[in-house]
């Protein structure tokens, strides 16, 4: 059998958010897994409370999981607006709606241009 | 893990007494000729009755039935099986589910080929539980799926579980039922110990949440490393993520991550302790409002092959990923 190797070298994730200067929404940077999902649960939390438009600027963001999405979508659709804007989100995050939320996808709108 | 059931698909509506409406044979060809007189007839008695049809197989057979089919082409969904399901177990979920449950409320047709000569011997045990995990995502729902077989090439052990896995056959002298028709014994008859890797392997355990996004950065730079593009290594990320939260939420609180290189693929396993019971997790399509219970779909969707063992002493789930 093989040694299993140790991960306690690696550094461990962190999840920051922010408000976007001079408008509305929330700027998140880190990862967004199980470790992080407190956070990122009152991450969505603000979001529902901060003025429309629901906007959150991704490009901080490395990685979110399966769950972190659900949880966005979900939120994206009890806004008032039913919508929320992601700003240059991960790879991972585009291919996952791609693939398994191609139901919900009127939901989040991405933009990767600066608005205005 | 946890069994979701899923109404609209699996719910047995049919008393003994009435007959399901879900049909699935296996039609056993030797040469173009016979593909063709057993497949174009359907496609076009289909299309005369207004169903909605769709052809998912291998990219030569494609072309042989467009070009028979001619104008009438463009009525069928033509898809490539060997990209759309190169993954066996993504091909419930992402063709033939994908297909039937967006014309719910009549009655579809698909010609469905998964299995072909050169599937190799690490894909054929998932095509082989594919084909008999069609009858249980399918059971009650008015749609029939035709499954071509080259009789010529393909072996006879492989003919003898398409027998196994479609109620009914078809070949040149008709159809007839198929007495040895137990699509459950050859799920149970592929869930086998995987077969060890005999090239160096590198193991690390996940125990608590904040092993996670570890075990997800070391497998990212393993798959950087051996050449995967960085779309492909976000779907490793994602992977390796979605395996090791489900083993810590459901395979008794720890997952083992392994990786190597196969040849020319990167192979990302997770070990655990729990028992996958239902046979169709991770081949049921996501549904609106239902926002859980994606991760072993979306698994399924991006690597290029997974393979399953799972039984009391616990569960492997092994992906591959072309380089």
């Amino acid at each position: 059998m093989e040694t299993v190797g140790r991960l306690d070298q690696i550094a461990d994730t962190v999840l920051t958010v922010e408000r976007l200067p001079g408008r509305a929404g929330l700027r998140v940077s880190g990862e967004v897994d199980v470790s992080t999902s407190d956070e990122w649960a009152q991450v969505l939390a603000a979001l529902r409370t901060t003025d429309a438009p629901g906007r959150l600027d991704l490009s901080g963001l490395s990685f979110i999981d399966v769950r972190g999405v659900a949880s966005l979508v979900e939120t994206a659709r009890r806004l008032p607006s039913g919508q929320l804007s992601l700003y240059r989100p991960p790879m991972c995050l585009r291919r996952t709606l791609e693939v398994v939320w191609t139901d919900e996808m009127d939901h989040v709108v991405i933009e990767d241009e600066e608005a205005e | 893990m946890s069994t979701t059931v899923d109404e609209a698909s699996e719910s047995p509506k049919s008393s003994e007494s009435s007959a399901d409406p879900f049909v699935h044979p296996a039609l056993f060809y030797r040469g173009e000729a016979e593909y063709l007189a057993g497949t174009v007839p359907f496609v076009l008695d289909g299309l005369a009755a207004g169903e909605p049809v769709a052809v998912a197989v291998p990219a030569g057979n494609l072309a042989l039935l467009r070009a028979e089919l001619g104008a009438d082409a463009e009525r069928v969904r033509l898809l490539d099986m060997g990209e759309a399901g190169r993954n066996p177990g993504r091909i419930i979920p992402g063709v033939l589910r994908a297909f039937a449950d967006a014309h719910r409320g009549t009655p579809v047709r698909i010609i469905g080929e998964p299995i072909w000569p050169s599937r190799s011997e690490l894909e054929y045990p998932a095509c082989a539980q594919h084909e008999a995990l069609i009858n249980l995502a399918f059971t009650g729902r008015d749609v029939t799926i035709l499954c071509p077989y080259d009789a010529d090439r393909l072996t006879s052990d492989v003919l003898a579980d398409a027998e196994a896995t479609h109620p009914v056959v078809i070949d040149t002298t008709g159809h007839r039922n198929s007495p040895a028709y137990a699509p459950d014994r050859v799920v149970a008859t592929y869930n086998q110990p995987l077969p060890e890797p005999a090239v160096p392997v590198e193991a690390v355990e996940a125990a608590a949440a904040t092993d996670i996004p570890k075990a997800r950065r070391l497998a990212g730079a393993r798959a950087a490393g051996a050449g995967l593009p960085a779309s492909r290594v976000a779907d490793v990320e994602l992977a390796v993520t979605e395996l090791l939260t489900n083993s810590l939420d459901h395979g008794g609180g720890t997952g083992t991550l392994h990786i190597w290189l196969d040849g020319g693929r990167f192979v990302c396993e997770v070990r655990d302790r729990g028992t996958l019971a239902d046979p169709l997790a991770g081949r049921r399509p996501a549904r609106p409002g239902h926002p859980r219970g994606r991760g072993l779909l979306l698994v399924n969707q991006i690597a290029d092959l997974v393979r399953l063992h799972t039984d009391s002493g616990g569960t492997v789930i092994r992906t591959y990923f072309h380089i």
